[in-house]
């Protein structure tokens, strides 16, 4: 067994956790170690082959929602999302933010940018944000960046007159190699492995990877339940991992301060098992997933579709009205077989002619509703992931799936397809060749195993709120029970954030960090 | 790398028919057969299916068919692979005969391979649907509702493609095949889409992470010329 003492020990490292590790270890003198679910693979472990790299993701890519049907993809290594995403970055959205004011008691996070939130100097959203960009080196795509299947999905926006937009990517010197979610092989992509978590590194702070952290430890002291640090059991290094900075077997680590940064699923589950108190039944709750819809194209010429920055392009004209967006999304072989409907004879005549696909997806905004939660199984020690798909939800996806059938259409596809085997429209399959017969969509009852949705953007878990009874932790993210503990990611969230997540995250998390490390003595560091 | 960690990298069965599960679900499935004794012998085979586990040998051929009508293997443009390699391959990613969590996905393979037990609707598949709903609808009204569909859909099956006494998939031409096959896919029941799009995941990952097969759908494959691990 191995035992170690910290002043602050940090559960994830992936957006929240890798910023929080470096903004603690950059303006506090405090010793801090991050502790890591999955391996530490370097650029040189990723070898661009989707198979292999499953083992970047939680439960090495299978994690599902209860009913298996929808895939919920979360990084799961060193950087965790970070690594594996698509680098696409959106400024957090000041209304959201500010209507979490209104709705969900969330108070701080200010978008003025000579506000002091909690009487500390610079504290504010638009500082931290412009700290973050600057590290990450956010960017706008330029015009030589955009492939074939992105310039479909601009040209389908102008031919059916809705306006398209130009991602922001954090990267440096990209390559243009297509093979983002397997991991970086350059190292372009500027996630926090790369970025926050070297930063900390450098600064002394310990990394321990492979490690599943078993419980939060919570004592009672002078009458309140407080985090004194956590339990875990460190594996086996994965080969190909870097080396790991204590040997395998039982971790304890003894805490000033716990903070959690695990993900939204990660997070709400190590609460539970942790027995963090719930007296509202919050933990867990209202949790969002960013349902994806995938839509096809089959083109009559070859595209660069594959190779190249996958994601340049998207269009938000339909977010204020419907709450989704359009963007650009391609795959390697395994995912587009899986996307492609049928099987068979009918599977591969599509398949066939990969370089003549085009793809990209309707992500949706999606309500938080209570119905939908998260929750630890004692029986397999897994997460159970409880979704359905309001029928607000699904009105807004059949009317997205129209719209993006004639977008795909007007951006010169033969014929534009849903991932889906559900019969709609004139040929048994949803196979549309006019944009007349994108009417059909509003048949579309997105059937769990026959509508293919996609999860990646996992959200809204843990909520905050500075009423116990809307929230698990308060604005500061200090849980309403348990002192000494704080959560900060994307499960902090009230609902969705409104957009990709990444940079939302990474900015609450540097704002936080800021914040905690100004108001040392209010957790005795 | 732990044998275990292996995996589908996608939407596999997260539900799975377990012993665990099956020993939770007799009483209800006492009721079942009690209340209907005129079906009793296809029900207790249908209660066999998710309590037997024949030898691994047994569920090849259902995969080995399985792999035929999701593959067009003999199609001259296809990739020329064996369906052994491939059976041997998604065996090697996926240990279905190893372990634990795919005991639901082999009990699920011998159901499916008895068809004319596809229109019942017993205790355990309830068992389960429930479970997959996600507190849908209530047991009784939901077996009401599935056997409906899925008799009404073998009825209309057998009446395409007549079958004779208890048949086996495996046993059935490869166009019979399909259309039992999509029986699944169509089914209210979750349960069963759930092991038609699982399948579909488990031999689709299997084949198309196979270098080999890039070349006929034009897939140039990794940049760096790293082999597989």
């Amino acid at each position: 067994m191995t035992a170690l003492r910290c002043d602050i020990v940090i559960i994830g490292s992936g957006a929240a956790g890798g910023v929080l590790a470096a903004t603690l270890s950059e303006l506090t003198g405090k010793k801090i170690i991050v502790l890591e679910k999955g391996g530490w693979f370097g650029k040189e472990f990723f070898d661009q082959r989707e198979w292999d790299m499953r083992v970047l993701y939680a439960d090495e890519g299978r994690q599902t929602t209860l009913d298996g049907a929808i895939p919920v993809r979360n990084g799961e290594c060193v950087g965790g999302g970070t690594t594996v995403n698509f680098a696409l970055c959106f400024d957090p959205v000041e209304r959201v933010w500010k209507s979490w004011r209104e709705t969900h008691g969330v108070n701080g996070f200010s978008f003025d940018p000579r506000a002091g939130d909690y009487g500390v100097s610079g504290l504010n959203m638009p500082h931290a944000l412009a700290e973050v960009r600057q590290r990450i080196n956010v960017h706008r795509a330029s015009d030589e960046e955009i492939n074939d299947n992105n310039r479909i999905l601009a040209d389908g926006c102008r031919a059916t007159g809705i306006e398209s937009k130009r991602f922001e990517l954090n990267m440096r010197d990209c390559v243009r190699s297509g093979f983002c979610a397997e991991g970086c092989s350059y190292d372009a992509k500027q996630g926090t492995m790369v970025t926050y978590l070297s930063d900390a590194v450098a600064r002394g702070v310990q990394v321990i990877h492979h490690c599943d952290v078993e419980r939060i430890v919570m004592t009672k002291r002078q009458g309140a339940l407080t985090a004194t640090g956590v339990q875990a059991r460190v594996r086996t290094s994965r080969a190909g991992s870097r080396v790991n900075s204590v040997a395998p077997g039982r971790l304890e680590i003894d805490a000033k301060l716990v903070i959690v940064a695990a993900g939204a699923v990660a997070t709400p589950v190590l609460l539970q098992r942790s027995g963090h108190p719930d007296p509202y039944a919050r933990i867990g709750r209202g949790v969002v997933l960013h349902p994806s819809l995938p839509i096809i194209g089959a083109f009559d010429r070859t595209l660069e579709n594959y190779r190249g920055i996958p994601g340049t392009v998207y269009s938000d004209a339909y977010t204020a009205s419907h709450h989704f967006y359009f963007e650009s999304l391609f795959g390697h072989p395994v995912y587009g077989a899986l996307v492609i409907p049928g099987s068979g004879a009918e599977h591969f005549a599509l398949f066939r002619d990969l370089p003549k696909l085009a793809g990209f997806g309707v992500m949706l905004v999606d309500e938080a509703r209570d119905r939908n939660y998260v929750e630890w199984s004692a029986a397999d020690g897994k997460p159970r992931i409880h979704y359905q798909l309001s029928e607000n939800d699904k009105d807004r996806l059949r009317f997205g799936a129209a719209r993006a059938i004639e977008v795909m259409l007007g951006g010169g596809a033969r014929e534009a397809l849903i991932a889906s085997d559900e019969p709609i429209g004139p040929r048994g399959l949803p196979r549309f060749r006019s944009p007349s017969e994108s009417h059909f969509c509003s048949e579309l009852q997105f059937l769990s195993h026959r509508t293919l949705l996609t999860s990646s953007h996992v959200q809204a878990s843990a909520k905050m709120s500075d009423d116990p009874k809307l929230g698990v932790v308060n604005s500061r993210g200090e849980s309403h029970h348990v002192r000494q503990l704080i959560a900060c990611d994307s499960s902090s969230f009230p609902s969705s954030c409104g957009v990709n997540p990444m940079l939302s995250i990474m900015t609450m998390a540097r704002y936080q960090g800021r914040r905690i490390a100004a108001e040392l003595n209010r957790y005795g560091l | 790398m732990d044998a275990s960690d292996r995996a589908p990298s996608s939407h596999d069965l997260s539900y799975p028919i377990s012993r665990r599960l099956f020993a939770g679900t007799l009483p209800l499935l006492a009721v079942g057969l009690a209340s209907c004794t005129g079906a009793f012998l296809d029900r207790t085979r249908f209660a066999e299916a998710f309590i037997v586990d024949p030898d691994w040998t047994a569920y090849r051929p259902i995969l080995g068919g399985l792999i035929r009508i999701i593959l067009p293997l003999d199609q001259h443009d296809f990739p020329k692979v064996p369906a052994e390699m491939i059976e041997e391959r998604l065996i090697s990613m996926f240990p279905l005969e190893k372990e634990q969590k795919f005991l639901g996905l082999q009990r699920t393979l011998t159901l499916f391979d008895q068809i004319d037990l596809f229109p019942i609707v017993s205790g355990p598949l309830l068992f389960e649907e429930e479970k997959a709903r996600d507190g849908g609808t209530g047991a009784a009204e939901l077996a009401a509702a599935l056997q409906d569909a899925d008799r009404r859909a073998y009825q209309e099956f057998t009446r395409l493609q007549p079958v004779k006494g208890r048949p086996r998939f495996q046993d059935l031409s490869i166009e019979t095949q399909q259309a039992y096959y999509t029986l699944w896919r169509d089914s209210p029941s979750v349960v069963k889409r759930a092991f038609h799009s699982t399948m579909k995941t488990l031999i689709m990952t299997t084949f198309y992470s196979m270098d080999q097969v890039w070349p006929a759908i034009g897939y140039a494959g990794p940049l760096l010329g790293k082999a597989a691990r």
